[in-house]
């Protein structure tokens, strides 16, 4: 338990510095909000337009596609380290593995998926 | 040996099916014939049952069980299909089929213009079947599914007028106040389930003795719930709202149903569960003291009514509190006696009854009737019939029963001045107020001159006759009925004989009767002859119309003041609101968890935390 | 470390169920490509070959399962996956109910949808991850199989909304039907609470194997009760968030609040399916941790699962009552079923095992029959579900009328019918068990229930229709409707060769 114990002894410290700066600060500095302070700081130019700008659904779903492919090949480096344990079986394994994949890549590219018009 | 008893459910149920089934393709003569015919065989099936229960020797009679097949087997739970033949069984056989089929009969003739004929008989046909299913069942389970029967049956019956909007609401009264009755069944049955292992009742009742002293906890907790049952089927306080309501449905029905057969149920059941009655005296006190209470209640009730149905609906509930007190205080094959009594001249009653209605084109009120003595002579003697064996008038059937109720109410070992009291005030009462309508209907001139009143066909006419001949006589068969049922009850009857309190009770029966001529006999008619003939003397005339003042004054205006008293304040106010409140209570609560269902995933998401918190506290803290 | 790999359980044929549904779906997938196959014709008699042919294969698995008398191991594939009587019939159960959602592709998906193959390959692989989940004997494979299946159906209970391949313009105002609208708002509500209740279960799941040191739910049994040191705190914190997690599936109160919205809002077939399936997922897997794991720590459990049961009863029942969309009606009265079945798991015996599963065999019939003639009574938009639909449906379909009496009738419990005898068997066990307060709480909530299963009844037989609504049965659900009145009459006069198949399936 002496781990958990120093552990938490440090979990406590930060929330307790970090809570103090942060009343301090409010308590200590002077604040006198008008409408011209609230706006955000954008090098002195006065914004125009909501800085979150919209862009078409298509980038999210291949930005999506890429994550899924992404990680899926990650998963690959500890199989490929422990192949020579894993042995033939592992090779099934991951052959089986990579053909379903397979599929869902072969079903994206035909639905049009990967097109961007 | 018994297993052709199964025919007696059987027949009509079959007939319900094939009614309901090909009803419009046959012809409608044809449709009634085979209801009446279905019930008809059932009840010769349970004349022979009843033929080789009494070649048995007498305690030989008792727990004879027809299996068909094992339903349901799970561990130590059983559930077989099977039906219960012992003479208590086969007794109600006989009332259910036997008084059910001259209804039927009745009812061709009643119902002949309805253009729904075979949906009627197909509906008549399942109420035998739940009927006897009721009292053929050898275990709760079976009791409570032809309890629910009989309430489905009852219910559609009641509504059978569909477009007529107060039958439809009566009806839908009868069912609530019906449920409720079921689910003490249930929650009695589980209990009973959990104390013996078993809900057969041959073998809860050989249990129950051994395993229960008197008045223990669980017997008495199984009694009560089990009497919710009974008391809803039965209309007793409190239960009792929806009886007069009912009789919104065609009148064979309420013959059928609210007088001599469902009605009865109640009183059935706590025959059928003495044993466990009998261990629990504090409710047998109960029962003869809500039984008592019903009748001078009902009563009272009975006597400012002007509805002719009405009245003998009050006088239903008023007879059942008769059978509830000889319940009660422990004398059971009386209570079946006047069961069976009270089945025949009640039955009698309601079908003369409908028979001035069916001749009168419909009309129910008894201050637009009169003088149909004439006119309907048979229906006329057949009400009188009916009339005096309600009053108790000596000899005839409910002279018998009822008088030996009110004998037994002092001398039985759980008799009491009260009970007796109460008891002869009730058939003095009844007697009242059955000849108060028998005076309004049948005697002085007609009321109203737009009605041609004419006397009912053959086929209505001679299930009355038939009817008048066992009111008039069955009292006689007194003995012969405490024997058959006594091996049931396991104990042969007393026999109270104390002149003074016979005496008593007849002379409560024709005061009544007396009173009632009184008032109505007097009143009206001869005034207005008076006036014609003897105009010189109009005083004294007038002086005669005084004493009805008096009359009036003295008697009639109390009792219609606590009559009304009681129907205003107690039924509508106190009951009626209750049940109506619990209704609206479970809206409330609908509407309240509609609100709830905001919509908004946020509340949804609340709604979780709220949850796991609360388990989260349990677990740890519990 | 030479043995990393135990191939001796490996017992791949008693996946066969599992595999041949997963080869369907990914066949279909694949097939839906090609523009002229992939119409609702092709692609539904595909998925009732793989449907049939892994029924048959669980049929076949069932018999020959190990079972306690045989004395060969229930585990496989180190333990991650249990091969019994359990989860096999259980696999028929969420394939029966695939076939609902099957025979509904006859209106879902629309013509002008171009997603179909999605469809049926979403529904065979939510069946996947169902069957996964009570074969699941590990609580890793518990919950990836739950994730499986939930979020297959998150996105099927959006599928009546048109599906766009993402060609038009963010600017377009397309005018949406409210049965889109309905159906967006239905998944949505069910993907942001169910990712909740998931983050709850796997966090219960967490703390669990903190407080044991395993997943395995065998393990965890015998760990509690050979040693008093592992029932501890954060067992039961795990304990008591699983149950939370789980409670969201078969919505109890108070984790049911999502049900109706997304019962309603969701494709009918879909509704159909997931009110029996999911339940029975959930319940399946409920049994095997609360029977198998933890049934030592009963005191602890005991009480909130008593307070969830009745609150469900009661809430269900109540609220079904005030309802007009004949849908969100029977999503109250899923509820309400969901309290009865916790019954069973409060008895903690063989027997409320058993009364479970025999329950949710009933049920599903009752349910899928109750859902067909829905179905068949459907119209467009927001009064589409209304019960005033269903004024006067006697006079029209005599035969309908009286099978969807015979389904509310059977819901509501009434004997002869199977229903009565699900409820019975669970009273029983709890009874026997020494609940009998609970059956009496059940009892009354079940009076309620009355009002409106009979509610529908006195529409079609007492009511004059208000216009008239055409309609038309389809073959499948024609099929459906018959099968069910079948099994409920059947049942109902023979329950016990169901209870005795049910009393030979419980987990083990």
């Amino acid at each position: 338990m002496t781990e958990y114990f120093f552990i938490s002894v440090f979990a406590i410290v930060a929330l307790v510095v970090v809570g103090a700066l942060l009343a301090l600060s409010t308590i200590l500095g002077p604040r006198n909000p008008t409408p011209q302070k609230l706006i955000p700081y954008e090098c002195g130019i006065i914004p125009r337009e909501e800085a979150k700008g919209r862009y078409p659904v298509r980038f999210a779903t291949i930005a999506m596609l890429f994550i899924i492919f992404d990680i899926e090949v990650v998963f690959m480096y500890p199989w490929a380290v422990a192949l020579d344990q894993l042995q033939l079986f592992g090779l099934i394994e991951m052959v089986v593995f990579i053909a379903i994949l397979g599929i869902a890549y072969v079903y994206i590219w035909g639905r049009g998926g990967l097109e961007w018009d | 040996m018994f297993l052709y008893a199964w025919l007696i459910l059987l027949l009509p149920l079959l007939g319900f099916i094939g009614l309901s089934w090909y009803g419009d393709k046959i012809p409608k003569k044809f449709a009634g014939y085979l209801g009446c015919a279905t019930v008809g065989l059932s009840f010769l099936v349970s004349v022979a049952a009843l033929i080789d229960l009494l070649a048995l020797e007498a305690d030989k009679r008792l727990g004879h069980v027809a299996t068909l097949y094992q339903w349901v087997s799970s561990g130590t739970f059983q559930l077989n299909l099977s039906i219960l033949i012992d003479p208590l069984s086969v007794f109600m056989f006989l009332i259910v089929t036997g008084v059910g089929f001259v209804i039927h009969v009745y009812s061709i003739g009643y119902m002949d213009e309805d253009p729904e004929f075979s949906r009627f008989f197909s509906y008549l046909n399942l109420f035998i079947f739940s009927m006897l299913l009721l009292v053929a069942a050898a275990d709760f389970f079976f009791l409570i599914v032809g309890w629910a029967f009989v309430g489905l049956a009852s219910y559609l019956l009641i509504g059978f007028w569909r477009e007529k909007t107060s039958a439809v609401l009566a009806a839908r009264k009868a069912f609530v106040m019906n449920v409720i009755g079921d689910v003490g069944m249930v929650i009695a049955a589980f209990v009973i389930f959990d104390a013996f292992g078993s809900i057969n009742f041959v073998d809860v009742f050989a249990a129950a003795p051994d395993k229960f002293r008197a008045n223990d906890d669980t017997v008495l907790l199984i009694t009560l719930l089990l009497l919710v049952g009974a008391f809803a089927k039965s209309a007793q306080i409190p239960l009792h709202t929806w009886l007069p309501d009912a009789m919104e449905g065609p009148t064979p029905v309420s013959a059928l149903i609210h007088a001599a057969t469902m009605v009865t149920a109640g009183v059935y059941l706590v025959a059928r569960c003495h044993v466990l009655y009998e261990l629990a005296p504090y409710t047998m006190y109960f029962i003869a003291a809500t039984g008592v209470i019903t009748a001078v209640f009902a009563g009272s009730i009975g006597m400012v009514q002007y509805d002719i149905k009405r009245v003998i609906a009050y006088s239903t509930m008023s007879q059942l509190g008769y059978m509830f007190l000889a319940m009660g205080i422990g004398v059971f094959s009386l209570g079946m006696f006047h069961l069976m009594t009270h089945a025949f001249f009640k039955a009698l009653l309601f079908l003369a009854a409908g028979s001035v209605i069916h001749g009168l084109n419909g009309e129910q009120d008894i201050r637009k009737m009169g003088g149909l003595k004439s006119v309907m002579p048979l229906t006329h003697i057949t009400f009188l019939i009916g009339a005096l064996c309600l009053a108790g008038f000596p000899l005839t059937s409910g002279f018998f029963s009822k008088e030996a109720i009110i004998l037994s109410s002092w001398h039985a070992e759980m008799g009491n001045f009260v009970f007796l009291g109460i008891a002869v005030i009730t058939a003095g009462m009844t007697a009242f107020y059955i000849f108060r309508v028998y005076f309004y209907t049948f005697i002085g001139k007609q009321r109203n001159t737009d009605a041609h009143p004419h006397e009912s066909p053959f086929i209505m006419a001679a299930p009355l006759l038939i009817l008048s001949f066992f009111a008039l006589v069955m009292g006689f068969a007194a003995p012969a009925v405490d024997a058959f049922l006594s091996p049931v009850f396991g104990r042969e009857m007393v026999h109270y004989h104390d002149s003074f309190l016979e005496t008593i009770a007849v002379l409560a029966g024709l005061g009544g009767i007396v009173t009632a001529g009184l008032i109505y006999l007097t009143s009206q008619d001869k005034l207005e002859f008076a006036k014609q003939a003897f105009a010189p003397i109009y005083d004294l005339v007038y002086n005669k119309y005084y004493v009805d003042e008096i009359y009036d004054f003295l008697i009639v205006k109390p009792v219609r003041a606590i009559g009304g008293f009681f129907e205003e304040k107690a039924e509508r106010e106190g009951i009626d609101r209750a049940v109506d409140e619990v209704g609206a209570g479970v809206r409330q609560v609908s509407y309240g968890i509609s609100l709830w269902q905001s919509g908004k995933v946020r509340s949804y998401a609340l709604n979780m935390i709220v949850g796991v918190v609360t388990v989260l506290l349990f677990v740890v803290f519990f | 470390m030479s043995s990393l790999i135990n191939f001796d359980d490996m017992n791949w044929i008693a996946l066969a169920p599992e595999l041949i549904i997963l080869v369907t779906a990914l066949f279909i997938l694949l097939v839906g490509l090609n523009k002229t196959l992939n119409n609702n014709r092709y692609l539904s008699q595909a998925s009732l070959l793989g449907i049939g042919a892994a029924l048959v294969c669980s049929l076949y698995l069932w018999n020959m399962a190990p079972t306690a008398a045989s004395g060969t191991q229930p585990g496989m594939f180190s333990n991650a996956l249990i091969n019994d009587r359990f989860s096999q019939i259980f696999n028929v159960i969420f394939l029966v109910m695939s076939l609902f959602a099957v025979f509904g592709s006859v209106r879902y998906p629309q013509a002008d949808n171009e997603n179909k193959a999605e469809y049926f390959s979403l529904v065979l692989l939510t069946v996947m991850g169902m069957m996964f989940l009570a074969k699941s004997g590990n609580l890793i494979t518990a919950f990836i199989s739950l994730e499986i299946f939930s979020v297959s159906l998150y996105i099927l209970c959006g599928f009546s909304a048109k599906h766009g391949t993402g060609r038009e313009i963010a600017s377009d105002k397309v005018e949406l039907s409210w049965e889109t609208l309905s159906s967006q708002e239905s998944t949505v509500k069910y993907l942001l609470t169910g990712a909740f209740a998931s983050a709850i279960l796997v966090y219960g799941m967490a703390l669990m194997y903190a407080g044991t040191g395993t997943t395995e739910i065998r393990l965890i049994g015998q760990l509690l009760r050979e040693n008093p040191y592992t029932s501890n705190l954060l067992v039961y914190i795990g304990m008591g968030l699983m149950f939370c997690g789980l409670a969201f599936k078969v919505s109890l109160v108070p984790f049911h609040s999502w049900t109706p919205d997304v019962y309603q809002g969701a494709p009918t077939p879909i509704t159909g399916f997931m009110s029996v399936a999911t339940k029975a997922a959930a319940f399946a897997v409920i049994a095997r941790i609360f029977f198998i794991a933890l049934p030592e720590i009963q005191e602890i459990w005991m009480p909130f699962l008593f307070g969830a049961s009745v609150l469900t009863m009661l809430v269900g029942n109540i609220g079904a009552v005030f309802q007009d969309n004949v849908k969100r009606m029977l999503a109250y009265s899923g509820i309400a079923h969901a309290g009865y079945l916790l019954i069973g798991i409060v008895a903690n015996s063989q027997e409320g095992m058993a009364s479970i599963i025999f329950y949710l065999a009933i049920y599903l019939f009752m349910n899928i029959g109750a859902f067909a003639v829905v179905f068949i009574m459907e119209g467009e938009g927001q009064e589409g579900n209304s019960i005033n639909r269903f004024k006067g449906l006697a006079k029209r379909s005599p035969l309908l009328a009286a099978a969807m009496s015979l389904f509310m009738v059977s819901l509501a419990g009434f004997p002869p019918t199977a229903g009565f005898f699900g409820k019975l068997y669970v009273f029983v066990a709890a009874i026997k068990a020494g609940y009998t307060l609970i059956t009496i709480l059940a009892v009354i909530a079940s009076v309620i229930s009355v009002y409106f299963y009979l509610r529908v009844i006195v529409m079609m037989y007492f009511h004059e229709e208000d216009e008239e609504i055409p309609f038309t049965i389809h073959k499948g659900m024609g099929a459906i409707v018959t099968v069910s009145t079948v099994a409920i009459l059947a049942f109902g006069l023979f329950p016990s060769s169901l209870m005795q198949l049910a009393l030979d399936s419980i987990p083990f």
